[in-house]
């Protein structure tokens, strides 16, 4: 094997023996189950013109490859992120940096590496669909069709993630969190592109930059069927109703084309990650203990007025005594460490108390997005800082840690708890979601920090989830807070059921480590 | 062969290391200094980690700055810092730095791996290594390239006495043919391996020494007394204090100090780290002098 190939192994390796790979395999699976749905309930995964499109291999390959990219589009990224954080924290960044290896070398053997380990979600992803086929399908498996299909639609999306991961992995400011955030709406703003192609047939050069592939799916659909009312999803129909046939030959030359170039733009993003690369140089870029300092120093000094307000609280959580001091004491931990997490929640808590009801909802889905982005730091927090012996040392040990940190999560989660309140009397059902959602998200966040000792995977899933439920605001399966106003008793008992079974196998997790 | 010309590192207003120069050969050399002194932001520059702000590093006439593969090609470098992929085997870790620095050759890395006596251990993973392994898995990575320089940073830190024994020989032997820099503030780990040492304090090199030369000039300036523990505290603010032992009502002192610093007081054989410690170069700030 020449040393590009035995890079991109290592990345393979390194990333396949992770339990967080498991977990996001599963969820993929899920996730294709879920998508396609059984005609025979009432819903489908695809309508155009209100008919339901039947399940040939055209019509799933492509509503499956779009249901993947979406997810491979944003879970990739987060699956892939954080080599560079290891290396700095092991130390072998050093070593690696000062071998003889090119910086072009180092990012395509990262790239590669990456795209590898992606396509064997895409495999994971297929074979689920295939095996759906076989039970729902209603015409022959066409096994060449689901390759087109999903190498025009997963090639550049997988690359693109997998070009993003190495880039911002590679860029000293972009290393943390920053980089996380500023990926996630670079993945929002390409469904613009979508918006241009429905609202300007005649524009292409918003599709070079659609990763996803959707906008050159919607304008292919279009210029067959001539219409833009399209469902991909779970979608209820008429079984009374007409049913229609995506044709085999979906694909015109000017699609593959489009997607080559949007291919070939994604590996543009080498250049700079190769140009750029700090190649673990400490002044360009620094182990996350040490990363920390300046940004919460500068944090510290724009926020000042949250901090003097913080400040007390480790005190005070000194004086209350039992369980609860100590669930205090980890809120003023998270509080302490980021004082911008202290004015989001102070103006979370003011939105929810005084907002009128009508604005709840929007309080609600910015609040419940912020409230995940920081509570998925919490349970990886002592690993990654090291102090993950020293905390599991302390009376009680690893299980009350877990307790006492899904607890803390909780607590952080009172703008939201506050919405439930004031929903409860006027609507039940939609408070006892949004506590339900809060409970299963806290679990959830513990449980896959605490499995995979990082942030991102619980990151992933709940932020494209939450984003699919902005976009799905009928559907009550996924109305996890009850921002939709679209749950329904189901539904809050099965996420109530989801949050209990991740609370357990969280408790049932730390009590194997013990 | 490595050649350091005024060589300053400005962190913000920290200057970590302050217009160094030195010129090395092959042979192990010892990079001494209290914590902070900027022994590891020096060996960051040799490695190429990181650039000076003002000055040159040359190896074998080339200016290592801006051509750092000059240097990266033919180095071998093991941080203090070295921990391991938890999902790799001792094997996929020597597999993955060998395409690394383009070593193509598989029986190399078996060679290295029977070297550091991990050849047994192989395919487990390195997660699962103690400390000691894990170091020599270190150095193994570090000698694939067959380097002309090989540097280590707190080579022993977290080692029981065996493996550090085992360690010091290893390096020891590997500086009979190469520029081996090992950086510790640990004196005895290069005490007895290291034929010259540079000594940091605040950035600068004080100097740069045969171990032999620090001892001579050190004697004569090392005391040995005992002293009732009254005396003890009063003698304590005084002098620079090397070692104190209570034995009963007495305290068996080692003392440094250029005369004679109590009376019965006996001039003894220093160590090299009470040498160190006599001409104030284990020090980050010096001893006040005694009155």
């Amino acid at each position: 094997m020449n040393a590009l190939q035995i890079l991109a192994l290592n990345e393979v390796r390194v990333r396949l023996r992770r339990l967080s790979t498991l977990a996001a395999l599963l969820a993929v699976v899920a996730l294709c189950w879920i998508a396609i749905a059984d005609p025979a309930d009432g819903i489908t995964m695809m309508v155009i013109d209100k008919k339901r499109v039947l399940y040939t291999s055209q019509a799933l390959a492509f509503g499956s490859a779009h249901v993947a990219g979406m997810l491979l589009g944003l879970a990739g990224f987060y699956l892939l992120r954080g080599r560079v954080a290891d290396d700095l924290q092991s130390g072998m960044g050093a070593v690696i940096g000062a071998t003889g290896a090119s910086n072009g070398l180092l990012v395509l053997g990262r790239w590669l590496g990456g795209v590898a380990y992606l396509m064997l979600f895409v495999l994971a992803y297929l074979g689920s669909t295939l095996a759906l086929h076989a039970l729902r399908g209603e015409g022959p498996i066409q096994l060449l069709v689901y390759l087109q299909t999903y190498a025009l639609m997963l090639l550049p999306i997988i690359s693109y993630a997998a070009g993003c991961a190495v880039l911002f992995d590679n860029i000293g400011p972009l290393v943390g969190k920053r980089g996380d955030l500023l990926f996630f709406f670079l993945w929002c703003m390409q469904f613009g592109a979508l918006i241009g192609v429905v609202e300007s047939p005649d524009s292409v050069w918003p599709m070079f930059f659609d990763f996803s592939g959707l906008s050159v799916a919607v304008n292919s659909l279009r210029e067959h069927f001539e219409t833009t009312d399209f469902s991909l999803g779970r979608s209820a129909f008429d079984p009374a109703g007409p049913t229609m046939v995506i044709p085999a030959a979906l694909w015109t030359i000017k699609a593959w084309g489009i997607r080559a170039a949007t291919l070939a733009m994604s590996l543009l993003l080498l250049a700079p990650a190769a140009l750029f690369f700090h190649r673990y140089s400490p002044d360009r870029v620094r182990p996350r203990s040490a990363r920390g300092n300046r940004l919460l120093a500068l944090a510290d000094r724009m926020l000042r007025p949250v901090a003097i307000v913080v400040r007390p609280l480790p005190g005070l959580a000194m004086r209350v005594p039992g369980f609860a001091g100590e669930v205090l004491a980890e809120v003023a931990l998270v509080l302490s460490m980021s004082p911008s997490v202290a004015l989001a929640l102070a103006a979370g808590t003011v939105a929810a108390t005084v907002a009128e009801s009508g604005v709840l909802p929007g309080v609600m889905t910015g609040a419940v997005a912020v409230w995940g982005v920081v509570v998925c730091g919490i349970v990886p927090r002592d690993w990654q800082n090291g102090a993950d012996a020293m905390t599991g040392a302390l009376p009680g040990g690893v299980v009350r840690r877990y307790l006492r940190q899904w607890s803390a999560s909780l607590v952080l989660g009172l703008p939201l708890l506050i919405v439930a309140l004031r929903w409860s009397a006027d609507a039940p059902v939609r408070a006892v979601a949004a506590l339900a959602g809060v409970l299963a998200l806290a679990s959830a966040a513990s449980l896959l920090g605490g499995l995979t000792r990082g942030s991102r995977l619980f990151l992933a899933l709940f932020l494209f989830t939450w984003y699919i439920a902005l976009n799905s605001p009928k559907e009550a399966a996924l109305d996890m807070v009850g921002f939709n106003g679209a749950a329904s008793t189901g539904s809050v008992a099965a996420w109530m059921l989801a949050g209990c079974l991740a609370w357990a196998a969280g408790f049932a997790h730390s009590r194997r480590r013990a | 062969m490595l050649e350091l010309r005024n060589v300053s590192k400005t962190f913000r207003d920290l200057k970590a290391v302050d217009d160094v120069s030195l010129k090395l050969g092959s042979g192990v050399v010892g990079l001494v200094g209290h914590n902070g002194a900027g022994k590891t932001t020096l060996m960051q520059l040799v490695a190429t980690l990181s650039r000076p702000t003002a000055g040159s590093i040359l190896f074998d006439g080339k200016d290592i700055v801006r051509n750092p593969d000059a240097m990266r090609r033919r180095l071998g470098f093991l941080p203090q810092e070295f921990g391991v992929y938890p999902n790799l085997t001792a094997l996929e870790c020597m597999q993955y730095f060998a395409a690394l620095k383009g070593v193509r050759d598989p029986a190399r890395i078996r060679h290295l791996l029977e070297l550091v006596n991990l050849s047994e251990h192989a395919r487990r993973p390195a997660a699962s290594f103690s400390g000691g392994m894990r170091r020599r898995l270190g150095i193994a990575q570090a000698l694939l390239n067959d380097p002309d320089i090989l540097i280590v940073d707190e080579p022993t830190a977290g080692l029981d006495p065996e493996e550090r024994l085992r360690f010091r020989r290893l390096l020891s032997e590997l500086g009979f043919g190469k520029l081996v820099i090992v950086s510790t503030h640990i004196v005895p780990d290069v005490e007895s391996i290291a034929g010259r040492l540079a000594i940091m304090r605040k950035g600068r090199l004080l100097a740069l020494e045969t171990p032999d030369a620090i001892l001579q000039r050190a004697r004569g300036q090392v005391w040995q007394a005992s002293v009732d523990a009254a005396e003890y505290d009063a003698l304590r603010s005084r002098f620079h204090v090397l070692q104190a032992q209570r034995q009963g009502a007495q305290v068996q002192l080692r003392v440094a100090h250029p005369g004679l610093p109590v009376a019965g007081a006996q001039a003894v054989e220093p160590t090299l780290e009470e040498a160190l410690m006599a001409q104030r170069y284990a020090l980050s700030e010096p001893v006040a002098e005694a009155a």
